[in-house]
């Protein structure tokens, strides 16, 4: 009797909140993630907010408490399977919320988690999720017009600066190959001309394979070249190439989510790049073309006799 | 339609405004910038005659006293301005902000606005 219950409270928790396994395996890892740097913890009090009314609502500790008890709420829904699309709302919501109230810790990195998060929970489509999609493709929109129509990217300022101030010891001693800023616009034009076309590439639904394929070559790249993961974007981006690559096999796709936690795994508690991290992220877009690879589709035997006769 | 998916297409919405208001803004909130300048920059603050030290600035702000901003130096100084419209009325500061953007021109942002 006991058991009756339970099953039928569970049935209905689970009820009209479920999520594709190819959903809800990359926004498990991605949630995984979250709790193992402890971000729901580090979620500050309020201060200097984007939107002022997070100063009005309660004590700063207050918001705070239902900021991180929401994040950790959310997290729990879809570790645990309990209504995993509304989770992933709910912990949208909490990034989101952590980012609108305090201004100093705003980082785009986390804008992308709370709109990863928000995208899958409210798509009601299943496979192909066309809001995670349209997300990506606003996302390299976004990130190239912004370097296009900046002077200091279209010359290449920038790049010579960043690797400047990050005394970035290869890139300085690479151009001095060539003439003065040609490397830094090479690199330039580069991200910019790699930007607009993943924003392309994302557009077309036929051309997934190659924009999967591209981007992890381009932010696995990205990590080699400046030593970083950028916070959670690697792992964020990767859950979303995830999620939008619905030919693989269930196999492949554990194969890949597991991948993803143990690149996770070789950061330092301060999400700092090791040895370890930087083999993975060599070896990613290589692993990425092989579980992205064309099944040869093999016809059978009374076909093929169907057909010669 | 969905009531959760006008959601989702709301948001997206919202973030094409954004990508095309940060064509006429300095600041960068939600329109993907992501790490796009490198902002050299220094703080110097004074609260009753006194000049606040790095660490007191860190603590008044909830940023660093100097460093290098990756992301949109506007963010800096919303911050400064937004403590000061604040928090910051009970021991106002006169502060002065030095930055460069992307090794530019040095510029200089005071408050009170000069």
């Amino acid at each position: 009797m006991a058991r009756l219950v339970i099953d039928g409270l569970a049935a209905r928790l689970r009820q009209g909140g479920a999520l594709r396994p190819e959903l809800l395996a990359p926004a498990r890892i991605l949630a995984l993630l979250l709790l193992w740097f402890g971000w729901p913890v580090s979620v500050p009090e309020p201060f200097v907010p984007l939107l002022p009314v997070f100063d009005m609502i309660g004590s700063p500790a207050a918001v705070r408490a239902v900021i991180r008890a929401a994040a950790l709420v959310g997290a729990a829904g879809l570790l645990f399977d309990v209504r995993p699309r509304d989770a992933s709302v709910l912990l949208g919501a909490a990034v989101a919320a952590k980012l609108l109230s305090c201004r100093p810790t705003y980082y785009n990195n986390e804008v992308f988690v709370a709109a990863f998060f928000l995208m899958i929970g409210l798509d009601t489509r299943g496979l192909r999720p066309p809001l995670l999609r349209a997300q990506l493709v606003l996302l390299y929109t976004g990130a190239g017009l912004n370097k296009l129509l900046d002077p200091d990217w279209r010359s290449g300022q920038f790049f010579e600066v960043w690797t400047t101030l990050e005394h970035h010891t290869a890139y300085l001693q690479w151009k001095t190959h060539l003439a003065p800023m040609r490397l830094s616009w090479l690199f330039s034009w580069a991200t910019i001309l790699t930007e607009l076309s993943l924003a392309a590439l994302f557009c077309l639904p036929r051309a997934t394979r190659p924009a999967l394929l591209l981007g992890v070559a381009f932010h696995s790249t990205l990590v080699l070249f400046a030593g970083a993961t950028f916070g959670f974007f690697y792992f964020a981006l990767l859950a979303a190439y995830l999620a939008l690559a619905d030919e693989i096999t269930p196999r492949v796709r554990a194969l890949a989510t597991g991948f993803i936690a143990l690149v996770g795994a070789t950061l330092t508690h301060r999400m700092e790049v090791t040895w370890a991290t930087y083999v993975l992220a060599a070896l990613a877009p290589a692993l990425a073309a092989l579980a992205l690879r064309r099944r040869r589709v093999i016809p059978e035997a009374s076909e093929s006799v169907a057909t010669e006769h | 339609m969905h009531a959760r998916h006008v959601a989702g297409c709301v948001l997206l919405a919202l973030q094409v405004g954004a990508i095309v208001v940060a064509r006429f803004v300095p600041s960068r909130y939600f329109c993907w910038a992501p790490n796009d300048s490198s902002s050299e920059y220094r703080i110097e603050a004074v609260v009753d005659g006194r000049a606040l030290d790095d660490a007191e600035i860190e603590r008044r702000y909830h940023i660093g006293a100097a460093g290098v901003e990756s992301r949109s130096m506007q963010l800096v100084l919303d911050v400064v301005r937004g403590y000061e419209e604040t928090r910051g009325r009970q021991a106002p500061a006169r502060v002065v902000i030095r930055y460069r953007v992307n090794g530019g021109e040095p510029r200089t942002w005071s408050w009170p606005a000069s």
